[in-house]
């Protein structure tokens, strides 16, 4: 689909390359700021982190080792239950965010005594804000619903902060809303150059030119070259992780499981997910999906007897560090990367606070630590 | 379903246990079609809607002959062969976890 | 150890391809989903021929010979795992993943013959989810299996030589077979006429093409039916269609549809073989060399999973198979492998040219079976082709995209029973040639598994 007739206007206010649920939310985002949007995606076989992903709001093990990082998750997910209440509202899709918090199963005593002193050094560096408690085996068993936990689970914790989302009908849910408020969408359109001419950018793909004073680069694995375009040096890498997804059988417990278990609204339970460096390989391995189904079994030895549906992989865009990229280009002011592999986690705080950035230039404190500027100190010590 | 116009029959009949039910089938055919015959109506219901299923292609590609054979869930009938004494159960919508984890 | 080649699939090609490796000296495993080795084409052979014995019934010529087939199989030593299910072959065709007696296993065999045979092409009509419907197919394997024929009225539907191969069957076991309705035209004869001299090649299956054609046409036959619709709530009552300007309506208890053979070609696209688009016959197929050899090395696709060539020349495509594989492990000689092959060639190219015919008359009428609104494309997760229509609305303009708009192919059969509608609505909408949407991704396991089986698998090195 070209997503428009070749009549219409190649002149916007704003220009997303990238057509995921990154440049998704920011469209979303911009057009209740009343400027005109248009995203430009790839092609229907282009990986997509967006179609493959676990559906977490993950807060409480987020940015241990960068409490910004956590700052920045949790005030996503302070901003997602009016963001999915408005993407239900305008496109009658249910993306089914459940803000009710997630659970952690230690498997042995080290594993417990571990997490123990991880959420006691989380606290002192991250303060009230945090939260994350130590729950005895009976009692996460009791809260999950009495599933029956595996012989290895000697405890665990609970936190609150998590939350949970229908990937796949959140992005059909925001890809509709985006259009219904005006935004527009133009598919299978491979950027070749940005040109910058006259506080104006000119995107080039093999058939059309789009135009626009301002340019927002959010390609996932794409974007380290078409970022190079506007002088941004960076590195995104593809992780891979592998899912499965089962039968569907009746709510069996309440809360996802940190890492490892989801059961959807339509009653699938997804078993995740590994974590591989292996190029731009996205096929399964039976390995890989053996240790996951090991370990499902390991905490929920019940799952033994249900049926694996589907299994698949995808590649995560992974930065240097980890962490997300927020940055506009020095050289030609106007174009800006954002870059992360958490879209879903950072899906709300991107549609409500990335548009007075890329708009207004006011750049919200808690993005100011994520510029590329950090990598490049990274490389000069 | 009834019988192929044939003077001798060569299978042997087997009790099976369908739904509580002692229904005979012949040894060695396809659970699914022991099931058919003697009860043609469904042979399970849809966990998206409800509605009725039965055997569709008999060649194990549909899946819509899902059945809970010897206490274990979401076995193909079409591809089971009927053995002595099996207990055959309809899969009825979503499935309960309890269903077949014993 | 690591097995020379596994076959998947004990029909036609299979067992020829084992029997032809097994004389060679290769370590040979065979892989099959059945109880019995035949395939669907010679189903429950061996038990057949008891009965056909017990009740002095005439064997026909090709039973007789898949039985002969089928009897030297048993009596080789080649080892065949019975309700074993292949449920992944990874990319690339290295290692593959079965189930058997409830155990999970993978190995990695130096060759893989990839012989699953063809399935019927599944064609959403309105009504087709309705208990009471089967195919062809299946009732042909009641048959066979059970000797058992349903109950009550039934009415065939669709084209194809096995529709009326099935009909001709189900009349002569004694079942009440009210209609044949067939969606075949005059003008599919008269375009088929063109290959017949081709077709004189290979005279007998032209001949039982038309002899078939001869002994149904007595029945209340329906020629050139579209607009099909099979009506009831909870279970077949009628069927109802549109003939030249009339529509009509059948009572009926059970419809069995057909609408030709499509090669199954699950496992080349999960081992990611090249496959190309047959715009006349309307299927995808793996590409194959003279050899049977796809586009990964030391996969072989032989008999009907590489294109719909029938029973014989599936068992041609079987020993062809094997011939490089036994080369490449040093086996047998160039020169025996350039003498058995090139006769073998000669004799697949001659069927070939016979089946142009065939499938001339037979063409799928898929443009008038186009699935509309309500119409369930998606039997397992029930989508519709107006859910379809509303995913391509929303942005979705490939199948993967769609896939992940509306769940078609998400459920247990894994997109086998949805995947060509899907495409061909994609294909509709977009104004865009059938050959130029690729299927969505095939994702293991495509045979049922459970968590519990998978953590238990055990991997060879």
């Amino acid at each position: 689909m070209r997503g428009e007739s070749d009549t219409c206007s190649r002149t916007f206010d704003v220009l997303i390359i990238g057509g995921g649920v990154v440049g998704f939310s920011i469209g979303y985002g911009l057009l209740q700021r009343g400027v005109s949007v248009a995203i430009l995606d790839g092609t229907d076989r282009d990986f997509s982190a967006t179609r493959g992903n676990f559906g977490m709001v993950s807060v409480s093990n987020k940015g241990f080792n960068n409490i910004p990082y956590f700052r920045l998750s949790l005030a996503s997910r302070n901003l997602w239950p009016s963001l999915a209440d408005e993407v239900h509202d305008r496109s009658g899709i249910n993306p089914h965010f459940e803000g009710r918090g997630k659970v952690y199963l230690s498997m042995g005593e080290q594993e417990l005594a571990d997490r123990v002193s991880h959420i006691q050094e989380f606290l002192l560096r991250a303060g009230d804000e945090y939260h994350q408690e130590i729950l005895s085996k009976d009692d996460l068993d009791h809260l999950l619903g009495h599933v029956g936990l595996g012989d290895r689970v000697v405890g665990g914790a609970f936190s609150r902060l998590d939350g949970s989302v229908e990937p796949l009908q959140f992005y059909s849910g925001l890809f509709r809303a985006y259009l219904s408020q005006g935004g527009h969408y133009f598919s299978s359109q491979i950027v070749r150059k940005i040109v910058s001419k006259n506080a104006s950018f000119s995107v080039q793909t093999p058939s059309d030119t789009f135009s626009a004073p301002k340019v927002v680069i959010a390609s996932g694995l794409g974007t380290p070259p078409l970022a190079s375009q506007i002088g941004l040096r960076l590195n995104v890498r593809p992780e891979r992780g592998q899912i499965m997804v089962t039968e569907r059988i009746e709510r069996v417990f309440n809360y996802p499981i940190s890492g490892f278990l989801r059961q959807n609204v339509e009653g699938t339970i997804m078993i995740g997910s590994s974590s591989e460096y292996n190029g731009f390989d996205d096929h399964t391995s039976v390995g890989v999906l053996t240790g996951l189904a090991k370990g499902a079994v390991e905490r929920l030895p019940l799952l033994r007897f249900v049926q694996i549906n589907r299994c698949w992989a995808a590649l995560r865009p992974r930065t240097d560090d980890g962490y997300p990229i927020y940055q506009e280009s020095q050289q030609r002011p106007g174009a800006f990367v954002v870059s992360c592999h958490s879209g879903i986690t950072l899906a709300a705080l991107h549609a409500r606070l990335l548009p007075r950035w890329i708009l207004d230039d006011v750049k919200d404190n808690l993005l100011q630590p994520f510029g590329t500027g950090r990598l490049q100190d990274e490389c000069a010590t | 379903m009834s019988a192929q116009r044939e003077s001798i029959e060569i299978f042997r009949t087997v009790p099976l246990c369908f739904q509580g039910d002692m229904i005979t089938a012949k040894e060695g055919e396809p659970v699914a079609a022991a099931i058919l015959a003697t009860h043609p109506d469904f042979t399970g219901k849809s966990p998206v809607s409800g509605r009725r299923r039965s055997p569709y292609c008999m060649m194990g590609l549909c899946f819509e002959c899902l059945m809970e054979i010897d206490g274990i869930p979401n076995q193909r009938a079409c591809v089971a062969s009927v053995r002595m004494n099996m207990t055959v159960r309809k899969q009825i919508g979503t499935r309960s976890f309890s269903a077949g984890s014993k | 150890m690591s097995w020379d080649v596994v076959v998947i699939g004990a029909g036609p090609a299979g067992l020829a391809a084992a029997l032809q490796a097994g004389e060679f000296g290769l370590s040979v495993l065979v892989l099959d989903e059945q109880p019995a080795p035949g395939g669907q084409r010679f189903r429950a052979i061996e038990a057949f021929e008891q009965r056909c014995l017990v009740n002095q019934a005439h064997l026909s010529n090709e039973d007789n010979h898949g039985a002969t087939l089928t009897r030297a199989f048993r009596r080789s030593d080649i080892t065949c795992l019975s309700q074993a299910s292949v449920w992944d072959v990874s990319p690339g065709g290295r290692q593959i993943s079965y189930l058997h007696q409830g155990r999970s296993y993978s190995i990695r065999p130096k060759a893989i013959i990839v012989a699953t045979g063809a399935i019927e092409r599944p064609t959403p009509i309105p009504g087709w989810t309705l208990p009471g419907v089967m195919t062809a197919g299946a009732a042909q394997i009641l048959l066979r299996t059970s000797g058992r024929i349903p109950e009550g009225r039934i009415v065939l539907l669709g084209c194809g030589p096995l529709l009326l191969l099935a009909a001709q069957q189900l009349r002569d076991a004694g079942a009440n077979v009210v209609a044949l309705l067939q969606t075949t035209s005059l003008a599919d004869f008269a375009r088929a006429s063109l290959h017949l001299p081709s077709a004189m090649w290979a005279p007998k299956l032209l001949l039982d093409g038309l002899k078939l054609f001869a002994r149904t046409a007595s029945n209340r036959t329906v020629s050139s039916v579209r607009g099909v619709k099979i009506l009831g709530e909870n279970q077949v009552r009628s069927v109802e269609y549109v003939a030249g300007s009339q529509s009509e309506t059948f009572d009926c208890d059970v419809v069995l549809l057909h609408f030709g053979l499509i090669p199954n070609i699950q496992i080349p696209r999960l081992a990611g073989a090249e496959l190309k688009w047959d715009d006349e016959l309307k299927f995808w197929q793996p590409v194959t060399d003279d050899w049977q050899e796809s586009s990964i090395e030391n996969l072989m696709i032989a008999g009907d999973s590489g294109g719909i060539l029938g029973a014989e020349a599936a068992e041609i495509s079987g020993k062809l198979a094997v011939l490089k594989i036994a080369r490449r492990l040093d086996a047998i000689s160039e020169s025996t492998l350039e003498k058995i092959g090139r006769n073998l060639q000669r004799e697949r190219h001659r069927y070939a040219m016979a089946r142009a015919f065939m499938d001339a008359i037979y063409r799928p009428p898929l443009d008038r079976f186009l699935p509309i609104a309500d119409t369930v494309v998606c039997r397992c997760e029930e989508v519709t082709a107006k859910m379809i229509e509303a995913g391509v609305a929303n942005g979705a303009d490939g199948t993967r995209r769609l896939k992940a708009r509306v769940r078609a192919g998400m459920g247990p059969c894994r997109g086998q029973m949805c995947s060509m509608a899907t495409a061909a609505i994609l294909s509709k909408k977009l104004g865009i040639g059938a050959g130029d949407i690729e299927l969505a991704t095939v994702r293991p396991p495509i045979r049922p598994l459970t968590i519990g089986q998978l953590a238990e698998n055990a991997l060879e090195d």
